[in-house]
C-alpha cells in the first residue's frame, strides 16, 4: 500500500461512517422504545419495572443510560425513592478547559516545553534497554494478549513486549512478573501493560485490581498508571483497583506515592487513597483479600502497621534551649548553623523495629527475606552500629561556624559525652586526609585538603584552618558569644530551636566600603542579620525567616507596609496557580525614596517626562495609587496565561485620565497606534487598552476602590464576581491548610504557588506523555507569608521548602538528564478537555 | 459526564427558568429522534449504543429543559447533545470492559488476523471510532461535530464556546493524530 493510499484511508473511513445506512424500522423501534421508557419515567408509571431494576442499579450494574432512566423516575417517585438505599455516584475526576484560547500563547509555550521534552524523551528512548518488559509468571485461566482488534491468548512463560496490553478473562488470575523481578498478581477481568524508560518500568493500568508485590529498585522507581492517578514505589506491596467511577491504592508494605494531578500522597502500611470522595474507602485487608498469597499480606499488613504507629509516636530529636558551643564560635563568625543530632532518634526507631520483629512471626520473616534477596542486614546493621556508636558520644547538636575575610574556613563543634571518641574516630576514619590533633596550640598548621579534629575533654573541633581551631579549643574567650550576633543567635534558643541557620549580614555588608552611599541611602544598610529556622511543633513543620534591621526600617527596605488584611488578594481565586500580594507603603513616598538612592537622576527623568507626555508621575499617577497590590494567574496558563492584577486606585477617573494623556503621547510619537476604548457592560464601566501590532489587549474596571486589569473583560468580571460570592483564595480551605502557626492575625505580604497546577495543566493542553507528566505533578502547593515589622521582616511558612520536599530535590539531581518517555495510552484516557453538552 | 458537562447542564437548566413542558418535548423527539439516533450511531456504530444515547439526550431534555431556540440552532444543540452522549457510551464500554464482546459489535466484528485486514471497511471503521472516542474529550467532540455532523469551524466554535482558531488547531492536530494511528495500525504489514 502507497503512503498516499495509508494517508486516504482516515478520510475513507470518515466517508464510510458518513455513508453507513441505518435501519429505519430499527431506528425506529428504538425511537418507540425509548419514548415509551423516557415518558413513563417522566409520567412516574411504570413503577414496579423500575423497582425491579434498583438492586441492579445499587450495585452499579447498569448501563449509563438505564442508570440515568432509574434515577429520573425515583427523582420524580417519592414511593420508590423511598425503597432506594443511598448509592455512591459515580466518580468524576476533576477536569481542566481552556478558555478563550490565543493559540500563538499554545504555540509559544508547546515551543519551549516540547523542544526541553522532546529532548528528554529522545535521550530517555534512547537509553531504555530492550527486550520484553515482563513475563506471565502464572496463570490460573485465561490471559489474553489486546490490541488491534485481535486477541490471543497468553500462556505462562509468554514474552510481553513493550506496551503490549494484557487482560484476564472472567474468573481468570495471572502473576506477570517483570523484568526487575516484581510480582503483578491479576485479578479477573484486569487489563494492563508494561513499558520501561530509564527511571523504571510502568504498569499501565487500563481497569480491574491489582497487587503488586514491587522489588526493591536500585534506581528509579516502579510506577502504575490507572487512568486517573499514578503511583510511585521503591519497594513495596500495595494494591490498585481501577474502574469506572475512579481507583482506590491499598498499601500492605512500604511506602508509596499517590498522585492525582498536582496531589500528592504518601501511603503506608494499612492506609489507602481514592482518586475521588465517591469512589470512598473499603477495608484495606478486602483490597488483598482476592490475592492467592491473601494470608501472607493480611498478617503483615497487621504487623507493618504495628511498627508504623510506634515509629509515629516514638520522640523525635527534641527543642534544645541553649548552646554550650555558642560559648566557644570563634569571635568574629559571620555564619552559624546548629543541627540536632539525629543518631538518638535512628537508635530509637531501630530498636522499636527490632523489637517488633521479635514479636511477630509474619514480620519476621518477611524482614528475613527481604535481607536475603538484598544481603543487606550485614551492612545495614554495621551502618546503624557505626552511627550509633558515633552519635553516642556527642551531645544533642553540631554547629557549624565560618568566619568572614576573604578566605573563611568552616569550623565545626559538638559536645563530646563520652570518653574514647579520639580512639574511635582513628579506629574508624583512616582516611589520610583526616588529621587529629592533640594539643591545638602546639599543632603545625594543615596541608592542603587536610582536616583537623581535636577531641577535649567534652567537646570535639574539627576544621581545615588551625587558627579557626585553635580559637575554639581555646577556652574562655566567648567572644562571640557577647557579640550582638551571637546574642542575637542565644535569644533564639530561648525560644527553642530545632535547625538554626544565622548570618551576620551587618559584618557582611561592612565588610566592603559602601563608596557612592546609595546602599546606606536605601536603607538596606540598617540591615544586621539573618535568622533561618526550621521546627517540627506538634507534628507539623514550622519554617521562619527573619531579617533584622538596626532601627526602624527606612528607605526602600520599608516599602513592605505593617500587616493588615490585604484586600487585593480577595480578587484571586481558589483556582489560581500563583499569587503574590503585598501591602506596600503610598507610592508617591516610594518615589522619594527612589529619588533618595539615585538622587539628581531620577528627578531628571521624572521632570522629562512630564514634559514628552503630559503626565507628572507624582501627582497624576503616584498619588492616585494606594499600596495593596496583587498579581495571579489565576485560570488556565494556556492558551492565554490568564493573568490579574489589582491595584488599589484611590481616583479611577483621574486615573483613566492619565492612562488617556500617555496613550495620546505614545501616539504622538509611535507609527503605531495605541488605543483606549471604553464600555459599559453590566453597568459596569470597562476600559480596554490596545496597541497595533500587540496580539494582546489590556482590560481594566474599577470595583470598590480596586483596579481590577486581565487579558479579558471576562476574567475581570469573574474576579468581581468571585470576591463578591466570597470564592476567594484568602478563605479557602487550601490556603488555610498552608497557613503557618505563627500567632500573626495578619501578613503584610504573600507568596502562592500551586505550580503541579500549573504544569499539570500545560501538561494536559499539549498531550505530554506520562513521563512527561510525572515531573509535573512532582510539586506541591506552597504559601509563604511576609510581615514587615517595624525593625524587622520576617518570613514563615509551614511544611517542605516552598513545595520542593527535600527527597524530591534529590531525585531531580540523580535523575537530571535522564528518562522519561513511555507510550501511555491508558493514563492520558481521561484526562485533559472537558466534554460539554 | 464529566465535571464541565454537568456544570454547563446546570447553567443551561437555570438559563431556561422552567422545564418545557413534556408535550413540547415530545414534539421535539417526534421530529428529531432520528437526527440524534444517527449522530450517535455515526460514534458508536452499533444500534443499542445509539438507543442508549437517544434516550439519554431526550431524558436529560426532559430533567433540565432547553431554551425556545430557532430550529437549526435546536438541531446543532441535539447534534452536540448526541455526540457527546455517544462518545460518553463507547468510553464507558471501553473503560468498563465487563460487558459481553458481543455488545461491542461494532468494536471487534471479525478477531481472526488476516492479512489484508486493512482493506476491511468495517475494521478500519471500528478502529477510527475506537481512536476518535481516545481522542481528549473536547477534541473528539469537535472532531465529530466537524467529520461525521459536517459543520462548519464556526458553528463548532460557537457550539462549544471556544474561537474557530482552536476548533481549526484542534482538528488539525486531531486529523494528525488519528491519521498516524491509522498508518501504525494497517501501514507497514502492508508494505
Amino acid at each position: 500500500m502507497s503512503k498516499e493510499e495509508k494517508d486516504t484511508m482516515l478520510d475513507r473511513a470518515i466517508s464510510e461512517i458518513r455513508g453507513e445506512a441505518v435501519d429505519p424500522a430499527a431506528e425506529q423501534a428504538a425511537a418507540e422504545r425509548v419514548w415509551a421508557r423516557i415518558s413513563g419515567a417522566a409520567a412516574g408509571g411504570a413503577c414496579a419495572e423500575f423497582r425491579e431494576m434498583i438492586p441492579a442499579w445499587r450495585e452499579g450494574k447498569l448501563s449509563s443510560a438505564q442508570a440515568l432512566l432509574v434515577e429520573d423516575h425515583v427523582h420524580g417517585c417519592a414511593a420508590c425513592r423511598k425503597t432506594m438505599a443511598p448509592r455512591a455516584k459515580v466518580s468524576v475526576m476533576p477536569i481542566r478547559t481552556a478558555a478563550s484560547p490565543v493559540w500563538k500563547w499554545a504555540a509559544a509555550a508547546a515551543l519551549l516545553v516540547g523542544v526541553g521534552l522532546s529532548g528528554y524523551y529522545a535521550w530517555d528512548r534512547l537509553a531504555t534497554p530492550s527486550g520484553p518488559r515482563a513475563t506471565v509468571y502464572a496463570l490460573d485461566g485465561t490471559l489474553l494478549r489486546t490490541g488491534g482488534g485481535v486477541e490471543t491468548a497468553a500462556a505462562v512463560g509468554a514474552a510481553l513486549e513493550e506496551g503490549q496490553a494484557v487482560r484476564t478473562a472472567k474468573g481468570s488470575r495471572a502473576v506477570v512478573r517483570l523484568r526487575d523481578g516484581s510480582l503483578v498478581e491479576m485479578r479477573e477481568r484486569t487489563e494492563l501493560a508494561v513499558s520501561a524508560a530509564r527511571d523504571g518500568l510502568t504498569v499501565q493500568l487500563a481497569g480491574g485490581a491489582v497487587i503488586v508485590e514491587a522489588a526493591k529498585q536500585r534506581r528509579g522507581h516502579l510506577y502504575v498508571a490507572a487512568p486517573d492517578c499514578l503511583v510511585s514505589v521503591t519497594g513495596t506491596v500495595f494494591s490498585v483497583n481501577s474502574g469506572p467511577k475512579g481507583s482506590r491504592v491499598s498499601v500492605a508494605e512500604g511506602e508509596v506515592k499517590v498522585a492525582q494531578g498536582s496531589n500528592v500522597r504518601t501511603l503506608h502500611p494499612g492506609e489507602q487513597a481514592s482518586t475521588g470522595a465517591t469512589v470512598g474507602a473499603a477495608p484495606v485487608a478486602d483490597e488483598f483479600a482476592w490475592s492467592r498469597d491473601a494470608d501472607k499480606h493480611l498478617a503483615l499488613l497487621n504487623a507493618l502497621a504495628t511498627v508504623q504507629k510506634k515509629l509515629e509516636a516514638a520522640p523525635g530529636p527534641g527543642l534544645r534551649y541553649s548552646s554550650k558551643l555558642l560559648g566557644m564560635v570563634p569571635e568574629g563568625a559571620m555564619f552559624y548553623a546548629a543541627i540536632p543530632n539525629l543518631g538518638p532518634t535512628l537508635t530509637e526507631a531501630n530498636r522499636l523495629f527490632q523489637e517488633q520483629v521479635a514479636e511477630n512471626a509474619a514480620l519476621r520473616e518477611w524482614w528475613a527475606e527481604k535481607m536475603q534477596a538484598t544481603g543487606g542486614e550485614a551492612k545495614l546493621n554495621e551502618a546503624l552500629t557505626r552511627i550509633r556508636a558515633f552519635s553516642d558520644y556527642l551531645g544533642q547538636e553540631v554547629v557549624i561556624a565560618v568566619g568572614g575575610g576573604e578566605k573563611p574556613k568552616p569550623v565545626l563543634m559538638a559536645e563530646v559525652v563520652r570518653p574514647g571518641l579520639a580512639a574511635f574516630i582513628e579506629q574508624q576514619l583512616t582516611d589520610a586526609h583526616v588529621q587529629i590533633v592533640t594539643d591545638p596550640a602546639k599543632a603545625a598548621a594543615a596541608g592542603e585538603n587536610k582536616l583537623l579534629v581535636w577531641v577535649g575533654p567534652d567537646v570535639v573541633v574539627a576544621s581545615p584552618s588551625l587558627v579557626e581551631l585553635q580559637k575554639a579549643a581555646v577556652p574562655g574567650s566567648g567572644a562571640f558569644a557577647r557579640s550582638g550576633f551571637g546574642a542575637k543567635i542565644a535569644a533564639e534558643y530561648a525560644q527553642g530551636v530545632s535547625w538554626l541557620f544565622g548570618v551576620d549580614l551587618e559584618s557582611a555588608i561592612h565588610q566592603k566600603p559602601d563608596k557612592t552611599g546609595s546602599l546606606e541611602r536605601s536603607g538596606f544598610g540598617d540591615l544586621r542579620y539573618l535568622i533561618v529556622e526550621r521546627k517540627d511543633v506538634a507534628g507539623r513543620t514550622e519554617n521562619h525567616a527573619t531579617l533584622d534591621f538596626s532601627q526602624a526600617r527606612r528607605g526602600v527596605a520599608s516599602w513592605l507596609a505593617a500587616p493588615a488584611p490585604v484586600r487585593s488578594l480577595d480578587y484571586v481565586s481558589p483556582d489560581a496557580t500563583l499569587a503574590v500580594a503585598a501591602l506596600a507603603k503610598a507610592p508617591l513616598k516610594m518615589l522619594d525614596d527612589i529619588e533618595a538612592v539615585t538622587q539628581k537622576n531620577f528627578g531628571q527623568g521624572l521632570s522629562g517626562f512630564a514634559a514628552m507626555t503630559g503626565v507628572d508621575v507624582r501627582s497624576d499617577l503616584a498619588a492616585l495609587l494606594g499600596g495593596d497590590i496583587a498579581f495571579a494567574i489565576d485560570g488556565p496558563a494556556l492558551p492565554t496565561p490568564s493573568w490579574k492584577l489589582v491595584v488599589e486606585v484611590n481616583d479611577p477617573a483621574r486615573f483613566v485620565d492619565t492612562i488617556g494623556k500617555l496613550v495620546a503621547a505614545v501616539n504622538a510619537k509611535a507609527d503605531k497606534k495605541a488605543k483606549l476604548e471604553q464600555a459599559v457592560a453590566d453597568g459596569r464601566t470597562f476600559y480596554t487598552l490596545s496597541a497595533e501590532g500587540l496580539p494582546v489587549s489590556v482590560n481594566f474596571t474599577f470595583d470598590n476602590g480596586f483596579l481590577i486589569a486581565a487579558p479579558t473583560r471576562d476574567l475581570a468580571t469573574r474576579a468581581i464576581q468571585n470576591r463578591a460570592a466570597g470564592y476567594t483564595l484568602p478563605k479557602s480551605s487550601k490556603f488555610a491548610a498552608l497557613l503557618p502557626h505563627d500567632g500573626q492575625v495578619a501578613f503584610s505580604g504573600a507568596v502562592y504557588h500551586s505550580l503541579g497546577d500549573v504544569m499539570s495543566s500545560v501538561a494536559s493542553q499539549l498531550n505530554l506523555t506520562l513521563e512527561q507528566q510525572k515531573l509535573a505533578s512532582s510539586v506541591e502547593p506552597a504559601l509563604a507569608l511576609f510581615y514587615g515589622e517595624t525593625d524587622r521582616i520576617e518570613v514563615a511558612s509551614a511544611g517542605s521548602f516552598f513545595g520542593l520536599r527535600l527527597d524530591q530535590i534529590l531525585a531531580l539531581q540523580a535523575t537530571r538528564g535522564e528518562h522519561h518517555g513511555a507510550k501511555v495510552r491508558s493514563h492520558k484516557r481521561g484526562h485533559g478537555d472537558a466534554t460539554a453538552y | 459526564m464529566s465535571e464541565d458537562g454537568k456544570r454547563e447542564d446546570a447553567m443551561s437548566a437555570s438559563a431556561a427558568a422552567v422545564s418545557a413542558p413534556q408535550g413540547e418535548i415530545e414534539r421535539l423527539f417526534q421530529s428529531h429522534h432520528g437526527l440524534v439516533y444517527r449522530a450517535a450511531y455515526r460514534i458508536t456504530g452499533d444500534a443499542g449504543d445509539a438507543e442508549d444515547a437517544l434516550q439519554t439526550v431526550f431524558l436529560r431534555l426532559l430533567r433540565q429543559g432547553w431554551r425556545s431556540e430557532p430550529i437549526e440552532k435546536i438541531e446543532s444543540y441535539l447534534r452536540r447533545a448526541a455526540v457527546n452522549a455517544a462518545l460518553d457510551v463507547v468510553r464507558a464500554r471501553a473503560t468498563r470492559r465487563d460487558a459481553p464482546l458481543e455488545e461491542a459489535a461494532g468494536w471487534a466484528e471479525d478477531k481472526t488476523p488476516r492479512p489484508d485486514r486493512a482493506c476491511q471497511s468495517s475494521e478500519l471503521r471500528a478502529f477510527l471510532r475506537r481512536a476518535v472516542a481516545k481522542l481528549p474529550p473536547r477534541s473528539a467532540e469537535m472532531f465529530a461535530l466537524r467529520y461525521f455532523e459536517e459543520l462548519d469551524n464556526r458553528e463548532i466554535a460557537r457550539l462549544v464556546g471556544a474561537p474557530a482558531s482552536e476548533v481549526a488547531v484542534v482538528l488539525y492536530r486531531s486529523r494528525v493524530r488519528l491519521q498516524e494511528e491509522i498508518r501504525n495500525q494497517f501501514g507497514d504489514s502492508h508494505e
